[in-house]
């Protein structure tokens, strides 16, 4: 097996997904064009072309405290990697599928309790889980398998805000192929995609300067700079709010050169 | 509005945890152990917890009154502070919490009789001697009074005597339990002030200078005693023009017989705190200036805060009869 750590590293990883089985991976799998990287052994591993989104998939027979490790080092992924468990789960009380973030974990053999960052995510419905199956089930009660173990490594590895343990919950009388698939995918897509751009709006405010400095980066790549003009893009951005500067880049994109872009920027502090 | 609420097991039946979640009917309510659970842990983010802060409901177990730092008194021999709660609802640009916890959340300790106490004790320890107990440190002491009460418990509970002095620091307009009280005279009010100018850039959410001048006169206009807190004091190349038109204006505006004491501290920041908080705010012209390292504080250089600070009280002693207390604060 390639030394995990010693990947290139052109390119970054922005999102990593964890799921149970190949039924919660194969929307991820089809909505992002991941391919399974044989070359990693341990677990099931998928990316996309550019390698910036990756997914893993447990195994029943390796501890799930080693999937988010063993993930963060194939993928590359460093602090600013956003997050996203997957599982389905069954609800009595529900006539459709809804979309769940959890925000506690319980580890009912032992009683613990993690409780994920509700940070920003106040528009989404949010419930508690239990980590494993209960003796006397509660019907109104979220079933994740492996999420306490999963969560309790995740939270030590990379920003808490950046974790999101996510479900989608199907009304308990029905079995996963009886719902249509439609309905499924639909939900999938639409709550996973506004967790990526949320996280996204996050990172912003998180990481202020490495937002600054990869816009740096994207427009150097976009436009030619002499070193005199790189020098003075570099001293404007550094004055921007990443927030003013996000908004200024669909019309920058749209400049004709460097010059410009330094005269608009300019410009904008005025 | 608060979406989601922590409480502590301990104090889940504690009259003023049901009082505080009967405001927030429609949040989130969570049981935990203990608040460390949730506060100020590690790979936490402050700004973003800042845009979306919850709250949580907690007992403090002790240290419910600390030794102030040193320079950081208005006169009395010995000086302390407390706080019923840990961060704020404002978002000064400016403030040192953003650097000390790595969470933004308000963290309110509902064993308000436990804080008495302390204090109780530490008057008795100190026999003799003059006490200041500063509210307002670790918070803005009136701010979330509407969900807190702890004024209005203070002001029924505190212990009076004449060599104890008690301040509220604050920015807020909730002085609703002064306004309904008796004044006292071991009781001072005080505003941290910024010119208005200032004020627009660094004190995000936060009322007004107006409007704070305005809860200064009403309080004044019932007797009770005020402190002006002009800190932190700001530089820019207009610096001496923003604060004589808010130095002339405040003392203006209030009576002046119920001004009890100004202070003056420059802006300044122990070197771990100012290394995070400037890169919270890249290009920020707040942390622009060029600051100094002395003994691990970032702050100006010496001769700009002498500068800052005495041009200041000249205009204070031009308008305010010579009794009136003057202070230099300058804690860390």
């Amino acid at each position: 097996m390639e030394k995990l750590n010693s990947t290139d590293n052109k390119y970054i990883c922005e999102y990593c997904f964890i799921v149970n089985n190949i039924s919660e991976a194969r929307f991820f799998i089809n909505r992002f064009s991941l391919k399974p990287k044989k070359k990693y052994n341990l677990f099931p591993i998928f990316s996309n072309k550019k390698k910036d989104i990756w997914l893993a998939i447990n195994q029943d027979t390796i501890s799930p405290t080693v999937t988010p490790i063993y993930l963060k080092n194939c993928a590359n992924a460093n602090e600013q990697t956003t997050w996203i468990f997957f599982s389905f789960s069954f609800l009595s009380n529900l006539n459709l599928p809804h979309f769940i973030i959890i925000d506690e974990i319980i580890d009912s053999s032992a009683q613990n309790k993690l409780y994920p960052s509700v940070s920003c995510l106040k528009k989404f419905k949010r419930k508690n889980a239990f980590s494993n199956e209960q003796k006397f089930q509660n019907q109104d009660c979220i079933t994740l398998k492996n999420i306490y173990e999963i969560y309790k490594t995740l939270e030590k590895l990379v920003n808490k805000a950046l974790i999101f343990v996510t479900t989608l919950s199907m009304p308990e009388k029905y079995e996963l192929s009886d719902i249509d698939n439609k309905t499924i995918k639909s939900e999938q897509n639409k709550f996973i995609t506004e967790i990526m751009n949320l996280s996204d709006e996050m990172k912003i405010t998180i990481f202020p300067f490495f937002y600054v400095f990869n816009f740096f980066k994207k427009i150097k790549e976009e436009f030619k700079f002499s070193v005199y003009e790189q020098n003075v893009l570099e001293n404007l951005l550094k004055q921007f709010n990443p927030y003013d500067l996000k908004n200024n880049l669909k019309f920058i994109k749209k400049l004709k050169n460097g010059k410009q872009v330094i005269n608009h920027l300019k410009q904008k502090l005025l | 509005m608060i979406n989601t609420i922590y409480v502590e097991n301990e104090i889940k039946d504690h009259l003023r945890t049901l009082s505080i979640l009967s405001k927030f009917k429609r949040s989130r309510v969570i049981y935990i152990h203990k608040y460390s659970e949730i506060f100020n842990k590690k790979k936490q983010s402050f700004r973003l917890q800042k845009k979306d802060p919850l709250l949580i409901l907690a007992k403090k177990n002790n240290n419910f009154v600390l030794k102030a730092p040193e320079g950081f008194g208005i006169g009395a021999s010995e000086n302390y502070y407390f706080s019923h709660m840990y961060n704020c609802i404002y978002d000064c640009k400016y403030c040192f919490l953003q650097g000390l916890y790595s969470s933004a959340n308000y963290l309110v300790f509902v064993n308000y009789e436990d804080f008495l106490t302390q204090i109780k004790n530490l008057v008795t320890r100190n026999k003799g001697k003059s006490i200041t107990f500063f509210s307002g440190y670790d918070c803005d002491s009136l701010a979330m009074e509407k969900v807190t009460n702890f004024a209005v418990f203070f002001l029924k509970n505190y212990l009076q005597s004449k060599n104890i002095t008690y301040e509220f620091r604050t920015k807020s307009l909730q002085i609703h339990p002064f306004l309904k009280n008796e004044p006292t005279e071991n009781i001072i009010i005080a505003y941290s002030l910024l010119p208005e100018d200032f004020a627009n850039k660094f004190d995000v959410k936060v009322p007004s200078i107006n409007l704070r001048i305005k809860s200064l006169k009403q309080l004044t206009s019932l007797g009770w005693k005020i402190g002006l807190r002009f800190d932190p004091l700001i530089y820019n190349k207009n610096w001496k023009i923003s604060y004589k038109e808010l130095i002339n204006t405040i003392l203006n505006e209030i009576d002046m017989n119920y001004l009890h004491s100004v202070s003056f501290g420059s802006l300044r920041f122990p070197k771990q705190i100012f290394s995070t908080i400037s890169n919270m705010y890249p290009g920020d012209e707040l942390f622009s200036y060029n600051f100094e390292k002395r003994d691990n504080v970032y702050s100006y250089k010496d001769e700009v805060e002498e500068e800052m600070i005495s041009f200041c009280k000249n205009l204070i002693h031009k308008k305010v009869k010579k009794d009136v207390q003057i202070f230099s604060c300058t804690p860390y």
